[in-house]
């Protein structure tokens, strides 16, 4: 089984704008994108309207395709309650399955935490 | 009699000049190429002709050897014309069959989508129907002249002709279908089903098989109907019937962008994705084309094809979601 580490956080540099980031770790694999995807359907259907959620991707090394399928469903979800998702430091293989998944042209891809900030 | 065999020669000719103006409208192969084919498939007479000639040199020379007139004790009557015209039509399309084979194992380059497949089978079962009606309208001739040509002419032209280019451009549609094989399975493996060595072989014997035994036992089917006589020319309606509904299907399977996408026989360009990324990829196309999110998968597959532009699998994903979209489209 891959491991995945994840932390769910609120920022809060920006009292104007209500953000959640989620830090990754590992790899999300068949053998955990299952009992992973839960907590952050947890984590939306908690959070108030208009609330933006940022990605951490940099300790991400791997994502399988169910977990871009995942991905999909978090932007509907998180759009449907008026909020953004934007994914930041992804690696550039993360970056390149994206990019040809035409993910990028929905969820907003940043280098730096920063950037992503900005776009929430 | 050589007029006859002159005239009965342009006759033969329009419904094949016709009929491969249909189906062949597009010149995406060499004339030479079409032209070779068409010929082989005129060459596929010779086995009945041979049949006939042998038969006629053994019992001829041996009346005790008419093995044809000890079958006829056995089997009898109706059962008899069935048995021999499905016979006829059986080895007709085994052999209009071997054209394609033989032309693609020497030339592997000339079939590059399945329609190239469709097309060759076509002209061979053309060839063969030219020839066929040479032979016929000569023994027309000679027994009835030029009025009793008339009608067998027409019928032969519109319903005969369509039909044994619809035989053989049936299997030749499988066998296109079973030369691209492992791209197939491929394309069943990324939508999660088990794929195991054996399933590259068995894949190709099954769409060859299926080809064969549709385009077999629809011609037996169609001479069987034209041999016997029913109430109400029934039999004669039901092979109308018949023939329109196969050149509808083969219309179909023409125009449809899965039959018309062109397989990479050998990767000239690599993909520009790591392997494993573009697995990724590849993983999610099938999953999303298994959940019917033609939509997606149809741009999935045109990003993906500009990093890849070799890759069958692609394709095959592409134009299956392509034909997926248009028939909801016309729903």
């Amino acid at each position: 089984m891959a491991d995945i580490k994840y932390s769910i956080s609120d920022l809060i540099d920006d009292p104007s704008k209500k953000i959640k980031v989620v830090i990754l770790q590992g790899q999300l694999d068949e053998s955990n994108v299952d009992s992973f995807a839960p907590k952050i359907y947890e984590m939306i259907n908690s959070m108030e309207p208009q609330t933006s959620v940022i990605f951490d991707f940099q300790g991400l090394t791997y994502l399988n395709s169910k977990s871009i399928g995942y991905i999909a469903d978090f932007y509907n979800q998180i759009t449907a309650k008026g909020g953004k998702i934007i994914i930041a430091k992804a690696a550039n293989n993360i970056k390149d399955i994206l990019n040809v998944v035409g993910m990028d042209q929905m969820i907003p891809l940043t280098q730096t935490m920063e950037e992503a900030k900005l776009m929430a | 009699m050589n007029w006859k065999i002159a005239i009965c020669t342009i006759l033969a000719a329009l419904p094949a000049i016709i009929w491969s103006s249909i189906f062949l409208r597009r010149r995406d192969k060499n004339f030479k190429t079409y032209f070779w084919v068409f010929f082989g498939g005129t060459l596929t007479v010779l086995p009945i002709l041979g049949y006939q000639y042998v038969y006629l040199k053994i019992v001829g020379n041996n009346p005790d050897l008419d093995f044809v007139a000890q079958l006829k004790n056995v089997v009898t009557g109706n059962y008899w014309i069935v048995t021999l015209y499905a016979f006829v039509g059986i080895t007709e399309e085994i052999v209009k069959f071997y054209i394609v084979k033989i032309l693609d194992q020497r030339n592997p380059e000339i079939i590059q989508t399945i329609n190239d497949s469709l097309k060759m089978g076509i002209l061979s079962g053309l060839g063969f129907a030219f020839a066929e009606n040479i032979i016929y309208f000569v023994r027309i001739l000679e027994a009835m002249g030029t009025q009793g040509l008339i009608a067998p002419f027409i019928f032969r032209s519109i319903f005969t002709v369509c039909a044994h280019l619809i035989f053989s451009g049936i299997f030749a549609y499988y066998y296109g279908v079973s030369k691209f094989s492992k791209d197939f399975i491929d394309f069943k493996k990324w939508q999660g089903e088990r794929v195991s060595i054996l399933d590259y072989d068995n894949f190709r014997r099954k769409y060859v098989t299926i080809g064969l035994g549709l385009s077999m036992g629809l011609h037996a089917v169609f001479n069987t109907m034209l041999s016997i006589s029913l109430p109400n020319n029934v039999n004669i309606l039901f092979v109308i019937f018949q023939v329109i509904f196969m050149f509808l299907f083969l219309k179909y399977l023409l125009n449809s962008k899965t039959g018309n996408l062109t397989f990479i026989l050998a990767n000239k360009f690599k993909s520009s994705m790591k392997a494993e990324d573009e697995d990724v990829v590849l993983e999610l196309v099938g999953m999303w084309f298994k959940q019917k999110k033609y939509q997606e998968v149809y741009d999935i597959c045109q990003r993906l094809e500009r990093r890849d532009p070799d890759n069958n699998v692609v394709k095959i994903f592409k134009s299956k979601s392509f034909d997926a979209l248009e028939a909801a489209k016309s729903d």
